[in-house]
Formats: C-alpha cells, structure tokens, sequence
C-alpha cells in the first residue's frame, strides 16, 4: 500500500470552530472534505500537508434548505450522492441532480462533497502522478511552485510560463451557469461571491480563495419558470473518468423559443471554467433556431484553446467542446418544445 | 503524541482502535483487525476493490482516513456471512460462477449488498449503474449482474454444488492473496526504480539509507548479478540493474524496513549517479544502426532482439495464381494485463543447521504467479542455491492473464532480502510497478498481402511484422514465432510466407498477453479478409465458410489440426445474431462485423526443451473416502482446480465436493509448467486423468473380484462401483477404496502428462504446434456516433469450440472475460508514453487503473455465449482451451462492424473516438477507399 506521511487532523465541530482553528492554523493546513481528491494528492506526493482540518463534523456545512425568496442553499460538506436524492434539489433543479449523478462512480459520490467537486485540484497529466513520475519527467511548473521558481518547464505546452492544468469539476460549469454563488469563511471573514468569480485562470492558484478560508456553501437564486438548464460531457468510460470536454447550459425559454438568456460555460479544458460569452451573445434575445445553435456551438469552439495535457487530442477536445453545445442547446430545445 | 482512539463498529462488533490520523481505514481494516478481505486493486480510487460499506453505504477505503469514519459502522466482506452461514448474495455469487479471480469480488458484493438493502429486484441497467466503480477484469461483468438479479431467486441447494470449489473463500473473504499474508516478524521490502529511459549507473550509494532507523538491508544489482530470462534464448535480465537502466521504472535497489513507510523513504535515501544515454523508443529507430544498443551482447548490430523468417510454399507462385490480391497495412497498439491484484512475494529463509552459509539454507517463497515452477529453477539459479531447499507457493492469485507468468524483480529481491535479514520480507508492487512490470501485448506493425481466387479461395498469405519488445526479452522470442504461425488457421492457407522482427526499445518489456503473439495478426488478417470479400462482392461469412480449415488436417506449416469445430461456430453467432438480416442492411451508424480465430491448447514443446513431461499429477484416496489431488498448476482465478476436481471426480465417480485439490506448491506437488498458454485444462487434466485412472482400474479390480464379474462390466458412478446391468449389486466408494487399500496397499497413483511429437521438422517448427486447438467465431453489433466518433457495442455473440465443456459455467466465463478484454483493446486500452528524447520522454503516461482505461459496467455490453463441443480425442474427457481463444476474434470484429456501420476501414488498433472520426474526415476528403500507398511499414534491414 502507498503509505500517507504523518500529519495531524483537526476537526472543528462548528462554523466558529472551523473559523477559530482556520486563524490558528494561520493557513498551513489543507482542507479534508470527503477526501477523494485530497487523499490521492497525498498519496501522490503532490500534497505534503502537516496539518489538516477536516469539516467532517461541521453539521452547519450539511444542510440542504430551500426558500422560495432566497433560493437553494447546499452545504459544502453535502455528499453529491446527497444532493443528487435531496427532495428540493430534484423539485428545483433536476439538472444540479442529474450532474452529480455523472461524477466518478457511485462509492465516490457517497464520499465526494459538493465542496470539494468545487475546490477540486487542476489536472495534467503531467501532474497527476506519481513522486516517483514526476521525479522523472523533471518536475513541473505546478508542481515547483512554490518550492522552486525557476522552473520553467511545462510539458504539456513547452515554452509557457503559466500553468495550464484543467479544472475538471462536473458541477462548476452547470452551477455557473445558474449563476451560483458560494459563502466563503475565514479566520476574519463570512462573505459571499459569484462562483464565476471564485476560479482563477492560473492553474497553480486556481481558486479565489485564501488559505485560511474555506468553501462552506453553494447559494442559487430561485430559478426563473422558464428556465431550463443541462450539463453534458465527454469522457473515455462511462464511469470512474474525468471530463475530456464538458459544458453546463441555463436558458431562460419563451414559449416561442425566444431565448431571453443563456449562460454557456466550458469545464474541462482550461484551467477554469470559461464562459463562451460569444455564443452567449448569439443566443440572447434571438429565437433557438438550427442555425443559432450553430452559430453557438462555433462561438464556443473559438472560445477555447486545449493543450496536450490531457487524454484524446487537442483537436478532438477542442471539436468536442462546439459539439457538446449544439447538442445541449437542441436537447433544452426539445425538452422545452415537448411542454 | 499518543495516537487517537477512535471506536468503530466493525462487522457488528464494537471496537476501540488506536490509529495515527493519516491512516487510511484500508490499512487499520486490513493490518490492524485482519480484515484482508478489503482489498488494494490501485490505491487512488479508481478500482472499486477496497469498498466497504459505512452506515450502509458503499465507499472506498484506500481513500477514508480512519478518523473521519469514527463512531460508524462498518461492514467488510467478512461480515456478510451470518455465523457461519452464506448470505444469499454470497450464495448468488457462487451459484452464478460470479467470481473468477475473486480480487473484485468483496466490492462487488458490497456495492451490490449496499443497493439490494435499499431496493428490490432492481433492472440490469440500475445494477450496471450501480457496480460502475467496481472494476473486474476477469467476468465481462455478465455473471455478477446475474448474480445480484438471481439473488432471490429460490434453488434446489441439495443439488446446486458449488461452480467453484475454491469459491467460497472468494465470497467470505477467508482466501488469502499474497498480500494477505504476514509471518511473524516481517519486513517490507519497497524496490528503486530508475528515472531514465536509458543510463548507466555510475555509482548507488546506499549507506545513508542503511543508516535510517528501522532499515534492516539495502541490496543493489551486484547483490545478484546472474542473468535470466524466462526463456533459455533469451538471458537479458537481472533481479536488479547492474550496468545499466533500460527503462524509467527499471529496478536498481531495494530495501526491506521494518514498516513500508519506512522503506518508502529510505529508498529517498539511495543516491544513485547516471550517465544518461540516447534512449530509443520508436520501433524503426530500433532499427537504426545509428542508435545506441539496449543490449550489448545481441549479435545484430542494431536494436533487434529476434528476426524469423519462415516460407511455406512458393508464395509468389500463390499471388500469380491468384486473382486479386491485396496488401495492407495495420498496426495494433500496446495493452497490458491490468489484472486487480497487484504483484506480491513474501520471502522466509531459515538459515542452514550446519552451515554458515545461506546456500545450505531453506528458502520458501510465496508469491502471485502463475507458474511457480520457473520461478522455483530461477530463484535457485540466480541465489545458486539447491532447488530443492527452495520451495515456492502460489497462494490465492488475483488475476494473471499472462502478466505473472515468468519470474520477477521482487521475488528476487523478497527472497535476497529475507536471506540478508533472516527474516520475512515481503514486496508488493503499488498499481503503477505493475504497469512497469508489463510483459503485455506487443505494439506491433503489420503488412499483409492475400491472394484470392474470383471465389473468394485464398492462395497465399504473405505476413510482415515489427514487434516492440520493450526493454527485456521475455517471451519474445516466442511471440516473434506465433506472430506468424498462427496465420495458417482458421483458414485454409495453401502457401503461407512470414517476416518478424522483435526490436528492444527503451519502454517496460512486452511478453505475453491473453492469446500470446496471435491477437495483433489475428486483427490484421479478419480485417483484411473483410476488405478482400467486399472488394469480390462477397458476403463477409460467406469468404469465411469457403475457407476454413478441416477437422484431422494438417496446415502448410505443419500444424496438426484434430477436432475442429470451427464451422458450427460461425453458423451458430450467424444465425443467433440475424447475420443475414442485417449486414449491410442496418441503419447509418449502426454495423454488424464477423471474425473468426484459433489457438493452442498449451503449447506442444516446453520451454526449457529437456523431454519431461509438462505436468505430473498424484491423486490419493483416503480412508474415509476423501480424494485429493495434488498438481503443480495454478488456479489464477480461471478455475482450474475447478476442473482437475472435476475431472477426478467424474473419473472416480464421486461428488466433486469430495475432492480436494493441493496445488502449485513445489514442495507438495509435482511438476506443472504453470498457468499459461492455455495448456492447464488439457494438459494438468490428462496427467490427473490418467491418475484418477489408475486408481479407479484399482477399485474396479477388488470390485470385479468381489462380484466375480469382469472390470468392464462396472461402472462407477454416484459414489458406487457397481455391475453396470444391475444396480443392487454395487459397492460404495468407501467401501471399493478399503478393498483397494487392503490388496495394493496405500491408495495413491501418479499421472503425466507430456504432448506427443508434433510439428514440422524445420528451423522454428517448434513453436506453434500444440496437441490441439480451440476454435472461435464472434459476431459484434454495434453503433457509431459519427459526431463523438464514440463506438457503443450493443451485443456480442461469441461461440467457442472448447472441445468439451468440463464446466459450463466456467466456460462461459472464459469467453465473457475474453470478449470484455478484447473489447477493451480494440476501444480504449492503450499504454501511451511522453514523447520527447530527454528527461520527460518514454514515461508510461497511462500508469494508473484512471488513465489506463479498463471497460466498466456502463461500458460492457450484453454478451451472449454459444459453448460448441467438438470432442478432442487427445483432450481430457474431450476437453481442450477456453481460456485465450476467445479473445482474438474480438478486436476484428469490432473493426468489420464498424466498417458496415459508417463505412470507413480502421488499421489502427485501438479505434478511439479521435481515429474513427479522422476516418471519417479522410473519406470526406477523398471518396477513395482503395490501397494507400505504403507508409508505415519500414523495411527491416538483414542482418
């Protein structure tokens, strides 16, 4: 078995423990939700923490509640098994259901938390391996930093300077699109932001969030009664597998496909998710004909430059992209046609 | 700092545990409360064999820190059963032929536990969707969805005796895997692997590793310097590198300490200097004389590591005669085994009585092989120790597939480590060692030209291929043989000329894979013999059925055909499948392809050439009526005590269940050359049968005296030897054996079993003859998404000539794995590596059970299995292989169905989304179809 280095686990018990213990721990440690993400890091050597903090006994991060004024309000230690049964997130969002439901494979999703889907570590392939691996392919930029600035070898695009490791979480491009945000608690600090504001385009540092802050809860506003929204992806197996190409889709329908809104977000190809907000434009306002979905779905296929860092080619990642939205656009059409 | 005490409810039972926060509940189950049934399939999630349930739910262990689960309840394996009684999955499992290797299988009952608990009688998909985490390499899935669907479904138990008679150990959690295991005072042995493609050592400095607490030894490639190779032609590797590295994950040190934590980082510790050298990847690089030489000594002045050259025939005089020919080029990807349960050995020396030295010692090794007799002459070879103070043992194995069938790095460095200590050691490899440990399916190029008459008539055959060895040699030598020789059947083939071409390259040593050497030709020829048939206007069976070869025949390279069951295959996956209904004739995007192979039933000469016999058996009677058997062979999930069982009791006419099998222990059992190339059924089988035989001659003779009837006139049959035409003159077993025992003396017998001579009698003609081959067609319909260029395989008809059935079930279970594995090849198995001549090329990217990817449930479709019967007259009870066959066919038929599904020819194996939809391109561009210039096949240079 890999055996995992020593450290030390915290479990804060409350909202204002876990705010305590993030101010002690002066943000040295790593962060424990469900682990499936967090523990492979630590098996792979590219996380070496001395201290963890797991939320595991925060009862405030487990809830799932819905007011009709404020919205749905999912903790960040929710299971995405949890939230795929939970009553108000079928009633309101069958979309946010059936996503969580696409993620790894069924034993993960008992563990995984929505929290963690969110914070989950950039990939490359050149990354996700072993010590011993990446000892031997010669370290990487993600991987250097912040040990060792010099480097500048990225394997995956050579010559670049910046990390280019994928965001690859399922539910960050569907809840973008619902325009989720998410509550933030630090030390010092209880606020709220955008999840479109919470990633960064740096696959080192992709997260907006300080080391002595934690993801506590997702918030999404009430959806608009003629709302309908998806998240589709292409992946190698049907099961156990990240994303090779994913999007997450929310348009506001009228009765005569006029399109009031659209929100078109890429995951799995940069190191955030990106909005395609070309395609956006195209959308908006116009009616939801064959020929806008196909002016869409090339909008979002400029929108999006893949590396080498992942599996199948650059150019089947980048095809799949426009395919995976013309055909959520005509699915949400049909769905939308059929009531 | 005390370790905190948590308390868990383990398996109903309240514990208080002390366990450091970074334990992962894996271990403290499996090490502190002997919970072995959770098993380490990959360690990061992504194999489903560590699941346990919590509060009910399925999760995975190696991911949980123990901490986080406190207060819980949890379930292993080894709770399910109630007292000593079988919960109805269990019972499901056995009944259903569920487990083969049994690795998978305490995940699968878990998961399966966790989802019967909350629903009744669930649909098939919802049990696919269920189970779609829980990796299995050996079923194709199709008996364990049985299993859970026929949980509740009442049986007769009087009659229903288990399909496995080491299942019920798979079900509970009681077998033991090599890793399993721990002897008082053990260490832990971890192994230094090589960063570099291609270096010399310079220099290993060892003693700041030697000086960490808790390290007992430190061991390096001069520790054992003696070169072997599983073959005797090819001598190329040593326990540990000496000179030089040929590939990154190549071993070069090892350590035992008293925890693996410990050893982890002491091999930190080691400091090893390189010379880097140019390293060689590319096959036609290999080729160059210009490139630096893998191995020194090879008398090729290149990278080649064997060249055959064989003709049958005139093949020119078959081309001219024909009246279309046709020329192709393909090429078949590497893949490798991927079996769930790592590689393990545990060593235990106990040092000489009167001797310092330790080659006066006792040596016994356990490890996870599947032929403990070659890595028993090995060990002694390179210790230089006697063979028979060495003793090894295969104790429950998870899976091998070809992939643990010749010695390895850590049983030397196990057995070397124990020595220097004096005490146990034992090595287990992480998931990505054995990706590094390979010896899977070959990358090979191909180019192949058929000539045909107007009718479809084959008159020649001329086969090209350029083989990528990887570092070692392996098998190879044996694959660069039966890369051609197999090309003779299932056709006719009246003049048959063949060119193959091993190379080293610096990558993990390819060897034997499930169908050895003929799946990347078998591919090549199906898909070619497709393309001839449409070109002639000819329906794709029906080239085929005007081809084949004959029952009692003999092929242009001297292969000896006897039973052949080839026709009835094809017309059974024909008709069960509407072949005439809907090739051609399916709508776009759906397709429907044939293929048809054969393969050796064990291979008809021995490795090591010495005219002994292939397999011993001894079956003993005991007094109270009890029958054991004791054989060499190694049940590596496939069954085969099943079947040796099987065979002895039908011999002797007793239940099976009154039958024991002793196996692969070479201190108990007599010589069995091993698990591989599909010879145990017929080969262990006869030299038990001719055992049992000779036992039951015994019984029949003080029975015969008894009744003062003739020998012939009785039968044995349901526990008695009775007078065939009157059953109330009968004696039972027990009663025959004690009549036996008191006449002859002590009820023992032994058994042999070696193959008759075969074969031609020119350079190489002993590699390939067999003393009887299996047969096998498949039909495969499938679907392909022209946009995604995804393939989704909507069924699979296979039939197979196994010659006999000794056990349906697990027959049926050969052909299912071997379709699911040959699925996985020809859709999305591949090892892939860095490119780049520096420091970050030649690294196995796909080193992991996520990147390497292993078809789940969601990905395997219905598979519908025909046994067809052929009878071997050479073959135990008629029986010959299962085991490999079936694989060959798979990958073609894929090809041909997705030919009549979007029209496009893939040569390219695997066929992944983004070659499929290149295809597609390609034909947009130019509407030709036709021959493609020759590109890829680069001319290999005479020696």
């Amino acid at each position: 078995m890999i055996r995992l280095p020593p450290f030390e686990v915290i479990a804060p018990s409350s909202l204002k423990e876990l705010s305590v213990t993030l101010g002690d721990t002066n943000g040295d440690a790593k962060v424990l939700a469900g682990g499936t993400d967090l523990i492979v890091n630590i098996k792979q050597g590219v996380s070496v923490p001395k201290r963890v903090i797991w939320l595991g006994k925060v009862n405030e991060l487990r809830r799932i509640t819905f007011l009709p004024e404020e919205g749905l309000r999912i903790g960040a230690m929710c299971s995405l098994a949890e939230i795929a049964s939970s009553p108000e997130v079928l009633t309101w969002y069958h979309s946010v259901s059936d996503v969580m439901l696409t993620i790894a494979s069924p034993a993960v999703r008992n563990r995984a938390t929505l929290g963690g889907n969110l914070c989950l570590d950039t990939r490359c392939y050149y990354y996700d391996q072993s010590e011993f691996w990446r000892a031997a392919v010669g370290g990487c930029l993600k991987l250097n930093t912040p040990v060792c600035a010099n480097s500048d070898t990225c394997h995956a695009a050579p010559g670049w300077k910046k990390c280019s490791a994928i965001s690859c979480s399922d539910t960050a491009p569907l809840l973008i699109a619902l325009g989720a945000s998410v509550r933030i608690i630090g030390s010092q600090n209880d606020n709220t932001l955008p999840l479109s504001q919470f990633y960064v385009a740096d696959g080192i540092h992709h997260l907006n969030l300080r080391r002595d802050e934690v993801l506590a809860e997702v918030i999404l506003p009430r959806p608009h009664p003629h709302q309908r929204s998806a998240h589709r992806k292409i992946r190698s197996r049907q099961a156990i597998d990240f994303p090779l190409a994913s999007v997450g889709i929310s348009l506001v329908l009228e009765a005569d496909f006029l399109c009031r809104d659209a929100r078109i977000i890429i995951g799995a190809i940069h190191t955030a998710p990106v909005e395609a907000l070309a395609a956006e434009t195209v959308l908006r306002g116009k009616e939801l004909t064959d020929k806008n979905i196909e002016l869409a779905a090339e909008e979002s296929t400029s929108t999006v430059k893949p590396i080498p860092n992942a599996g199948e080619t650059v150019g089947y990642r980048k095809r799949m992209v426009g395919l995976l939205v013309q055909r959520t656009l005509r699915e949400l059409r049909s769905d939308h046609a059929q009531q | 700092m005390a370790k905190p005490l948590i308390t868990l409810t383990v398996n109903g039972e309240r514990r208080e545990l002390a366990v450091e926060s970074h334990w992962t509940l894996a271990e403290v189950l499996r090490e502190q409360l002997g919970l072995t049934g959770v098993k380490i399939g990959c360690d990061l999630g992504d194999c489903g064999a560590c699941t346990v349930l919590i509060d009910g739910k399925a999760i995975l262990s190696c991911l949980t820190l123990a901490v986080t689960v406190e207060g819980s309840e949890i379930q292993t394996i080894e709770g399910v059963a109630d007292k000593g009684v079988l919960h109805p999955l269990q019972k499901s499992f056995l009944h259903h032929g569920a487990t083969q290797c049994g690795f998978c299988t305490s995940g699968m009952i878990l998961t399966s536990k966790a989802m019967l608990d909350t629903q009744e009688n669930p649909a098939e998909e919802k049990i696919r969707e269920h189970l779609s985490g829980n990796l299995c390499r050996c079923t194709g899935y199709k008996k364990i969805f049985e299993a859970v669907q026929g949980v509740h479904v009442e049986r007769d138990e009087s009659t229903s005796s288990p399909i496995k008679v080491d299942g019920v150990g798979q079900v509970t959690g009681a077998a033991q895997y090599t890793d399993d295991l721990s002897l008082p005072r053990m260490l832990y042995g971890k192994i230094l692997r090589s960063p570099h493609a291609h270096a010399r050592i310079i220099s290993i400095e060892t003693s700041k590793a030697e000086r960490l607490a808790g390290v007992f030894a430190v061991m390096t490639g001069n520790d054992l310097p003696v070169k072997y190779g599983v073959l005797p032609a090819s001598q190329d590797e040593t326990a540990l590198c000496v000179d030089k590295v040929r590939f990154v994950g190549d071993g070069v040190a090892a350590v035992a300490a008293v925890d693996e934590f410990t050893a982890q980082q002491a091999l930190e510790l080691i400091d090893v200097r390189y010379e880097v050298l140019r390293p060689v990847f590319a096959m036609d690089d290999a080729l160059r004389v210009d490139t630096p030489k893998i191995h020194e000594e090879t008398k090729y002045d290149n990278n080649v590591a064997k060249h055959v050259e064989l003709e049958f025939g005139n093949v020119e005089e078959g081309f001219a005669e024909a009246d279309y020919v046709r020329e192709d080029e393909f090429y078949y990807g590497a893949s490798t085994h991927a079996m769930l349960e790592p590689h393990s050995a545990l060593a235990s020396f106990e040092p000489s009585k009167n001797s310092d030295s330790y080659k006066n010692g006792y040596l016994t090794l356990r490890s996870s092989t599947q032929t403990p007799h070659y890595v028993h002459r090995t060990l002694a070879k390179i210790l230089d120790m006697p063979a028979g103070h060495i003793r090894v043992i295969k104790p429950y194995l998870g899976g091998g597939f070809g992939g643990k069938s010749e010695p390895f790095a850590l049983e030397f460095c196990a057995a070397w480590l124990s020595i220097r200590t004096g005490r146990p050691v034992k090595i287990t490899y992480t998931r990505e060692e054995v990706f590094y440990s390979h010896r899977g399916r070959h990358a090979t190029k191909m180019w192949l030209k058929t000539g045909v008459k107007d009718d479809g008539t084959i008159t020649a055959v001329q086969y090209k291929a350029l083989l990528d060895g990887g570092a070692y040699g392996s098998y190879g030598v044996v694959t660069s043989y039966y890369t051609g020789q197999f090309l003779t059947m299932p056709y006719k083939v009246p003049r048959y000329k063949f060119e193959s071409t091993r190379v080293y390259t610096n990558k993990p040593p390819a060897g034997p894979k499930r169908g050895h050497g003929a799946v990347q030709p078998r591919f090549a020829f199906e898909a070619q013999l497709d393309r001839i048939a449409a070109d002639l206007s000819i329906d794709s069976a029906e080239i085929r059925l005007r081809n084949l070869v004959m029952p009692n025949s003999l092929t242009v390279n001297s292969l000896r055909i006897t039973s052949c069951g080839i026709k009835e295959c094809i017309e059974k996956v024909l008709r069960a499948s509407g072949w005439y209904e809907k090739r051609g004739k399916l709508p776009r995007g759906r397709g429907i392809g044939l293929a048809a192979s054969a393969y050796i039933s064990g291979a008809g000469k021995e490795i090591n050439w010495l005219g002994l016999p292939h397999s011993g058996a001894i079956v003993k009677i005991d007094r109270g009526g009890g029958v054991t058997v004791f054989c060499g062979s190694s049940d590596i999930g496939q069954g085969s005590n099943t079947v040796l069982a099987s065979i002895t009791a039908r011999t002797l006419g007793i239940d099976i269940g009154d039958v024991r099998v002793v196996e692969a222990d070479t201190d108990l059992t007599p010589v069995d050359l091993g698990s591989y190339s599909s010879r145990v059924t017929f080969m262990a089988g006869n030299a038990v049968l001719r055992a049992a035989e000779d036992l039951k001659r015994k019984l029949l003779d003080v029975t015969a005296d008894h009744f003062e009837v003739k020998s012939h006139e009785l039968s044995a049959t349901s526990g008695n030897i009775l007078v065939s035409d009157n059953s109330e003159r009968r004696l039972s077993f027990i009663e025959a054996a004690r009549m036996a025992e008191a006449k002859f003396g002590t009820l023992s017998s032994v058994g042999w079993y070696a193959p008759p001579k075969l074969g031609g009698t020119y350079k190489g003609a002993g590699a390939g003859p067999s003393p009887s081959y299996s047969f096998t067609a498949h039909v495969i319909e499938l679907e392909v998404d022209e946009e995604t260029g995804i393939v989704k395989i909507n069924k699979v008809w296979s039939a197979h000539d196994c010659g006999k059935a000794l056990n349906k079930t697990l027959v049926e279970g050969q052909i299912e794995g071997c379709v699911y594995m040959g699925l996985g090849e020809a859709l999305s198995e591949e090892l892939t590596f860095t490119r780049g001549r520096g420091a970050a090329g030649g690294l196995l990217k796909s080193s992991s059970l996520l990147d390497y990817k292993l078809p789940t449930t969601l990905d395997t479709p219905p598979i519908e299995v025909f046994v067809v019967e052929s009878i071997d007259p050479e073959g135990p009870l008629g029986a010959k292989e299962c085991g490999e066959g079936p694989l060959l066919s798979v990958p073609p038929a894929v090809a041909n169905a997705i030919y009549d599904a979007i029209g496009v020819r893939l040569s390219s194996v695997p066929f992944t989304p983004h070659k499929i939809l290149s295809a597609l391109d390609e034909k947009v561009r130019s509407k030709e179809n036709g021959m493609r210039n020759s590109t890829m096949f680069v001319e290999v240079p005479a020696k």
